[in-house]
């Protein structure tokens, strides 16, 4: 009788470990871990630079002593002064947020300008930019609720 | 490409011996035998209690190292690979039908036939899939969700065949498969491992039985550890 060798090849393979049956531990491993550093990394890095970004940042919140509101030409000038990132009109116009670098202006030059400018401004808070950004989200999620 | 070779067979048992040791003196429960089987054969092995006919279905399961000698399976040399490789071939090459039954109580009739398969890594719905079909095949599909204890001697012994060839090993070990069974049954159930021997299954079965023997394409008798083949 003659027997035939390939019938069972598949289960020989299989036995001496040639033919490797499903996913081995290591690679399930490797892709877990790749799974968790980059879920991590989506998490974490975005975080990581926007705080980084942020942390040389200030922002100064002024009203003018009269309660009008602020004339719009003034505005684009604060956006040229060195230092200062961004400005935003806040309460109808009545309050105006400037964002600046505190290593490069202050509020003493910004006060200043404003001055110059014919300007009675009065400074009602001065916080860093990220503590103002945290507190503006918790407002936001407030009157969702 | 078809590879056959005339002087090879499924299963070469080449010179072994098993010795056990029984206090201080030595019991030679099976002593230089040599034989081969053939994929396809349906072998009898025949003998009287304490023969070590056992002992041999155990060795040619790869559950029990002999003494001496070595045993060829599809070319591999069952007692050199490795333990795990050992499993593996256990669990790709053998199907084993025990005396007994050796059914889980407390599963299913369906849950004790997939369980060789959950080692398999198989997906649940192919087990499934397989699992009825084997049943289906031995006549049991309608009662795949009794417990083993609602079902008659034959129809555990069914199961027990059922659970042997779900992995669809091409060789079935059968340890007194009629042995407590009356005599109607016992017929029943060597006409189904008739009909999966001529399906190709590889059958060797241990029975002290003769007339379980008469379905057997060659029997094999073992005497005092020796074997005469017939």
């Amino acid at each position: 009788m003659t027997y035939d060798l390939e019938k069972y090849r598949d289960k020989r393979e299989k036995v001496l470990g040639v033919k490797k049956r499903g996913v081995n531990f290591g690679t399930i491993a490797a892709l877990v871990s790749f799974v968790i550093i980059m879920g991590l990394g989506v998490v974490v890095i975005p975080k990581s630079v926007a705080f980084f970004n942020n942390l040389h940042l200030d922002d100064a919140i002024y009203k003018l002593r009269s309660a009008e509101t602020w004339p719009q030409e003034v505005i684009p000038k604060v956006n040229t002064l060195p230092g200062v990132k961004n400005v935003i009109t806040d309460s109808g116009g009545a309050r105006i947020v400037v964002t600046f670098d505190r290593s490069i202006t202050d509020t003493s030059k910004l006060t200043n300008f404003f001055k110059h400018q014919g300007l009675q401004a009065v400074m009602l808070n001065k916080v860093s930019h990220s503590q103002r950004l945290k507190t503006l989200k918790k407002e936001a999620e407030f009157e969702n609720l | 490409m078809t590879t056959t070779t005339e002087n090879m067979h499924l299963i070469e048992i080449q010179d072994i011996s098993k010795t056990y040791k029984s206090g201080d003196s030595e019991v030679h429960a099976i002593q230089h035998m040599d034989f081969y089987i053939d994929d396809g054969e349906f072998v009898g092995i025949m003998g009287q209690s304490g023969s070590g006919k056992s002992t041999l279905l155990s060795i040619l399961g790869g559950l029990n190292h002999p003494s001496n000698g070595k045993i060829l399976l599809d070319t591999l040399d069952v007692y050199n690979l490795t333990s795990e490789q050992r499993a593996d071939l256990r669990s790709e090459y053998i199907g084993v039908i025990f005396q007994s039954f050796q059914l889980i109580p407390y599963l299913t009739v369906l849950e004790n036939v997939k369980m060789p398969m959950a080692i398999t890594g198989m997906k649940a719905k192919k087990q499934h899939e397989m699992a009825m079909s084997v049943l289906k095949k031995v006549g049991l599909e309608n009662k795949a969700d009794r417990l083993p204890d609602q079902l008659s001697g034959g129809e555990q012994e069914r199961v027990a065949i059922a659970r042997a060839i779900v992995n669809n090993p091409p060789i079935l070990l059968a340890d007194e498969p009629t042995g407590s069974l009356d005599s109607k049954t016992a017929d029943e159930i060597m006409s189904l491992l008739k009909q999966l021997n001529e399906e190709g299954q590889t059958i060797i079965m241990v029975t002290h039985n003769p007339d379980a023997c008469s379905h057997a394409s060659r029997t094999i008798t073992v005497k005092d550890g020796t074997c005469m083949i017939h």
